[in-house]
């Protein structure tokens, strides 16, 4: 049971890495084409966001198995 | 502003001083049981049916449990605000517009402004789709920051249950099927059973038919699972957060930045809800086997991001 416990922390601690190396990328090509461009800095901005919350989403997935993980292990 | 955070800070020390001469001071550090989590779906206020306490077994109890939840109280308050704000501000418009309603032109200008942008002006007549869900959603996640809401039995943010996001959710993917299935007929089941393909040649039918059709039909089912969970996620996360981090920091108002946060994410996942809806209603418009090949750029843009979104 208590293995659950190391499963939801493994859970939320890969999923976090690989929507902050997303988030990270997605977020320094925005800021690189806003500097390249900035008279489309809203629509880049606009996009940017979608983008970003596509990665997050995968973060928030596993927030989500993490804690129905810990809620096993209670 | 410095003044503000004097008097902020004055707060805090008369709450932490009055709760330290009345004995009422917090544990720190905080057990598992001093932090008041809200709880990841509504519970139960008046019973209708199905069984009084579902088993623990089903993480998901839709059948099992039919009651009006607090979350649908809570619900039902957003309703009422929005419908109170809508008669209101269409009760007496005039001509040179007043504070009030230059705010609210403000937000639907806003919001056409932005489906414009994003889907050519005949994208506008969703707006009534469009604006309910972003309003509800941006009201409901805003509320989840007021204190008391989540933490008593009585209210619950209703965007902190899934089966609000839920709802939310099949609206968007009901309205969004109709709509492709009206503007192209027969036309739009090609997507996912491609038999035009097959006038490109046996392989490329046979492919299409095979492997991209699957896949578009669950990549359908995904976005309800995705629309739901990432709104849920992030709200009822930014309220453990807040939970967490207000047993944590011991002074009241130290966690005034996170509640900031939350207000920027509550924004930005209410228009991100809103505007995967608008987009999959882009799509579901678009897809017509590709004959109509005028498209304006803005839905190119939205066919790449879908790209972007499948990879």
């Amino acid at each position: 049971m208590s293995l659950a416990w190391l499963g939801a922390g493994i859970a939320i601690g890969f999923g976090a890495l690989g929507a902050g190396l997303g988030i990270g990328i997605a977020g320094s090509k925005v800021a690189e084409a806003t500097g390249r461009n900035p008279d489309a800095a809203n629509a880049i901005r606009t996009n940017g966001i979608i983008i970003v919350v596509f990665a997050e989403s995968l973060g928030i997935f596993s927030f989500v198995i993490a804690f129905l993980l810990q809620g096993k292990a209670l | 502003m410095r003044q503000v955070i004097g008097i902020v800070l004055l707060l805090n020390a008369v709450a932490v001083i009055g709760a330290a001469i009345t004995g009422n001071l917090p544990n720190w550090p905080p057990a598992q049981h001093d932090i008041h989590v809200a709880e990841q779906a509504g519970s139960p206020l008046i019973h209708l049916g199905g069984e009084e306490h579902p088993s623990a077994g089903g993480v998901i109890s839709i059948w099992n449990d039919i009651s009006i939840s607090n979350s649908i109280f809570t619900a039902w308050l957003v309703m009422a605000f929005l419908v109170v704000l809508g008669i209101v501000a269409s009760r007496a418009v005039s001509e040179v517009p007043g504070r009030f309603q230059g705010f609210i032109e403000l937000i639907v200008q806003g919001l056409v402004d932005f489906m414009k942008e994003a889907g050519g002006p005949q994208i506008v007549r969703f707006l009534p789709l469009f604006g309910t869900l972003f309003l509800f959603a941006l009201v409901s996640n805003w509320l989840g920051l007021v204190p008391l809401v989540g933490q008593i039995e009585l209210l619950h943010t209703p965007t902190a249950d899934y089966h609000t996001n839920l709802g939310l959710a099949l609206t968007g993917f009901v309205w969004y099927q109709a709509a492709g299935i009206q503007q192209n007929g027969v036309g739009y089941f090609t997507r996912w059973v491609n038999f035009p393909a097959f006038r490109e040649g046996p392989l490329v039918g046979a492919v299409m038919l095979i492997f991209v059709g699957p896949i578009e039909f669950f990549s359908e089912l995904f976005r309800i699972l995705t629309l739901t969970l990432r709104l849920w996620g992030n709200i009822w996360g930014g309220e453990i957060v807040l939970a967490v981090l207000s047993a944590l920091l011991f002074v009241p108002s130290f966690v005034l930045p996170f509640v900031a946060l939350e207000l920027f994410i509550g924004f930005i996942q209410a228009f991100v809800f809103a505007f995967l809806v608008l987009l999959y209603i882009i799509l579901a418009l678009e897809s017509h086997g590709g004959e109509e090949h005028e498209a304006h750029p803005a839905a190119e843009h939205a066919v790449q991001l879908e790209v972007a979104h499948a990879a």
